[in-house]
């Protein structure tokens, strides 16, 4: 648990928002000593110019690019069993619909994977993730939505106790027959390094990425805004992710 | 298109995100000016306001405000007309449907359908705005159809530039009858007012909820709470132009 928090605090620091924040409360905190006004001014420029940047729309977009452009969307015809999606955020509030209670990213994932078990006869949608803190696990809450759309609960596999990608590949390698193909439906930022992890477990995923955050860019005089921010973070997120999962293999 | 862009700009200079930028932007300025009394003011009124619309309390008091005002839909009415309202969207064809519609877009529609699935012979309104002409369907009734929805089943709109446009387009097809109205939680307040000062009779169904149940008291910064505060001062603004106009 305490791993788990240190490695949240240490990720908080070195993404864009976290570098914004200690810049800005350094450069407040040497604006208040005496003779370190050089140092005040160094500090809250650098923060504002990081504001400035990451959440600036075409700028977020650059940081994107390389990840989403991996990929495009599944456009195939082939047939296939199994599609796997795997599992994002979600809350457990009962007076918010079912629409509202998967997160954006968990969300389209669904609906991908929705869409492809339609169009792919005799196909089966793979939902993993486990609970967090909530009292529902989040495997469950997407089956619950693709349900209400019309798949049918013999068409599902739902498993309750995958924490990360890894472990959401591993499950799939006990449900697939030796060099089985599949379709792994995730976010477009997202998908290289969970191509990495299944690769790691000897698993051979088609991609289905969906959920881009990418844009065509048709002006660049553009307010900055929080949403490109949040981009800039998901992106700079993901590469450090990548470094992690190159590091550690 | 200049009235457009002033629009833009003044709004965005009073939305959270813009103010932080306005007095963070002026204080770098006084700081590299030497003028040090007038730089720390200006820069501790930025800290502040980040400090309160990052902070998941606050903006989840701003936000639920809102939200709460109307309850998810029960599923119970026997309704002929269901109304989701239009979000953005991209034409970029490398991604899938699923990720065409923008996030309060996807989750409108999704729930806009679920509701449909539930009613014997209902039809769903969708309105949207497309600058060019079509070949095609819009994006959102391609993912309608995609999801199971009868393509004569829905009714479509692609000149409403705003939520007025869409309840006059609306009214045009249910007049005073009842219908169910899909929109954000957050926008759903003044898309109610826009539409019964229209004498049209909604029963609202919210979605795409942002307020949390469980805060973290760990996180003082929170990214979220800013997009969060900035949506609903937003909506504040919108509600409070709304009843300037009448």
């Amino acid at each position: 648990m305490i791993g788990f928090y240190l490695k949240n605090l240490i990720a908080f620091f070195i993404q864009p928002f976290g570098l914004i924040i200690t810049s800005f409360v350094l450069g407040l905190y040497f604006l208040y000593k005496k003779d370190k006004n050089v140092l005040a001014k160094v500090f809250l420029s650098l923060s504002f110019f990081l504001l400035f940047i990451f959440s600036y729309p075409p700028f977020a977009n650059l940081l994107v690019l390389p990840l989403e452009n991996l990929y495009s969307k599944y456009d195939e015809k082939k047939t296939i069993k199994y599609i796997h999606v795997l599992g994002g955020g979600f809350n457990a509030d009962l007076s918010q619909p079912i629409s509202s209670n998967l997160m954006e990213s968990s969300m389209r994932r669904v609906v991908e994977g929705v869409i492809l078990q339609k169009q792919i006869p005799n196909s089966k949608i793979i939902f993993t993730g486990y609970n967090g803190c909530k009292n529902i696990a989040g495997s469950v809450m997407s089956s619950k939505l693709a349900i209400a759309l019309g798949v049918k609960e013999t068409d599902m596999i739902i498993s309750t106790k995958e924490k990360d990608t890894k472990e959401e590949a591993e499950f799939t390698k006990s449900i697939l027959s030796d060099g089985e193909n599949f379709i792994l439906v995730t976010s477009a930022s997202h998908i290289h390094r969970a191509m990495l992890l299944f690769k790691s477990v000897g698993l051979n995923p088609i991609l289905a990425p969906t959920d881009f955050r990418r844009y065509i860019v048709k002006s660049y005089i553009r307010m900055p805004n929080v949403e490109s921010l949040r981009i800039s973070q998901i992106a700079m997120h993901e590469y450090i992710g990548i470094l992690w999962v190159k590091l550690k293999s | 298109m200049d009235g457009f862009f002033l629009k833009k700009v003044i709004s965005f200079f009073i939305e959270p995100y813009g103010l932080i930028f306005l007095f963070f932007v002026f204080g770098i300025y006084l700081l590299l000016k030497n003028k040090n009394y007038y730089a720390k003011l200006s820069l501790l009124v930025a800290f502040f306001l980040y400090l309160l619309f990052a902070y998941p309390i606050f903006s989840n008091f701003l936000v639920t405000n809102l939200e709460n005002q109307y309850p998810k839909y029960n599923y119970l009415h026997n309704i002929k007309y269901i109304h989701i309202l239009g979000a953005g969207h991209t034409d970029d064809p490398k991604q899938p449907l699923s990720s065409k519609l923008s996030s309060d877009g996807i989750k409108r529609i999704i729930e806009g359908i679920l509701i449909y699935k539930q009613i014997p012979n209902s039809k769903i309104i969708l309105t949207s705005y497309y600058k060019y002409k079509m070949l095609n369907y819009p994006v959102n009734v391609k993912l309608a159809i995609a999801l199971g929805v009868d393509k004569d089943d829905i009714i479509i709109g692609v000149k409403q530039q705003d939520t007025g446009d869409e309840a006059d387009f609306t009214k045009s097809i249910v007049g005073n009858e009842e219908f169910v109205l899909v929109t954000s939680a957050l926008h759903m307040p003044r898309a109610m007012m826009l539409f019964k000062s229209r004498g049209l009779n909604p029963i609202p169904a919210p979605t795409d909820f942002k307020k949390t149940l469980y805060y973290d008291y760990f996180y003082i910064f929170d990214l979220d709470s800013i997009k969060q505060s900035s949506r609903a001062v937003h909506e504040y603004m919108g509600i409070l132009w709304t009843k300037m106009r009448g």
